[in-house]
């Protein structure tokens, strides 16, 4: 499932942005969606925020929302070098983001089994900080799809 | 855009992120410090439920309570509430998302995506 929804448009490997809201609409850019839908989108990632930072702590940060405006489940995975300020749980800047986003209803439930693969794939990836040095896209899903998969 | 389409469609966007919030599976991944988020979401919801118009409202809570929901994307001209091929002489029309409008067959409120 993960590998479906992980693609090398959907990977920023050098994200610019320095702040919550420009981050988030920085990474949904890669979804080109029309200016209109992402400005919907955008929102709805920003209210899901507002109850509470998706900054999980540890560099990463797991932004998500249902839109109705959206017709399928996307991801979109962002690193940062120089980190962003998130809000994140422990306060520390966010390095490595994944941004998930899915219509209200979505077959198989895939947006709920997705982001228990990306909370556990982040769990994994906080031991060392070998996602910083991944410099290709494929490389960077080849190594999640790795964590993944690992026990 | 429609702006009362857009306000129906922050507040579906709302009731989804509650029924995730209320959902065991959510819970357990535990992405959110917050005790009681389902509180704050309910609280957003008042807030975005109040821009309403009284007769939209109370349509699109009738229609949440009978499908879960009270508005839905159109996908592929395939209304995804109900599932049934809306008319050509609706999904051909050039002014989609520009009016309030529901699906002739279930009456949902509709959100065209393309």
């Amino acid at each position: 499932m993960l590998e479906q929804l992980l693609k090398e448009e959907r990977v920023i490997l050098d994200l610019k942005s320095k702040d919550k809201e420009s981050v988030l609409e920085e990474l949904l850019e890669p979804l080109n969606l029309p200016e209109e839908r992402k400005k919907l989108v955008l929102e709805a990632l920003k209210k899901r925020e507002s109850i509470g930072s998706t900054g999980i702590g540890k560099g990463i940060a797991i932004p998500h929302t249902r839109s109705v405006v959206l017709d399928d489940v996307y991801l979109v995975v962002g690193r940062s070098k120089e980190g962003v300020d998130f809000q994140a749980l422990d306060g520390k800047p966010v390095h490595l983001f994944f941004l998930l986003c899915a219509p209200p209803q979505d077959p198989g439930t895939r947006y709920l089994i997705t982001l228990g693969m990306i909370a556990n794939i982040a769990r994994k990836i906080i031991k060392s900080d070998e996602y910083m040095k991944i410099q290709d896209k494929r490389e960077f899903i080849d190594y999640l799809l790795r964590m993944e998969k690992e026990e | 855009m429609d702006p009362i389409l857009e306000i129906l469609i922050a507040l579906g966007d709302i009731d989804a992120m509650i029924r995730d919030a209320e959902s065991p599976e959510y819970k357990e991944l535990g992405l959110t410090e917050d005790e009681d988020p389902i509180e704050k979401l309910k609280k957003l919801r008042e807030e975005c439920a109040s821009k309403l118009p009284p007769n939209i409202l109370k349509r699109y809570e009738k229609l949440k309570k009978k499908y879960g929901r009270g508005i839905a994307p159109v996908v592929g001209g395939i209304c995804t509430n109900c599932f049934i091929h809306l008319p050509t002489s609706l999904v051909t029309r050039p002014d989609k998302n520009k009016k309030l409008e529901t699906c002739p067959n279930c009456g949902i409120y509709v959100y065209w995506t393309k």
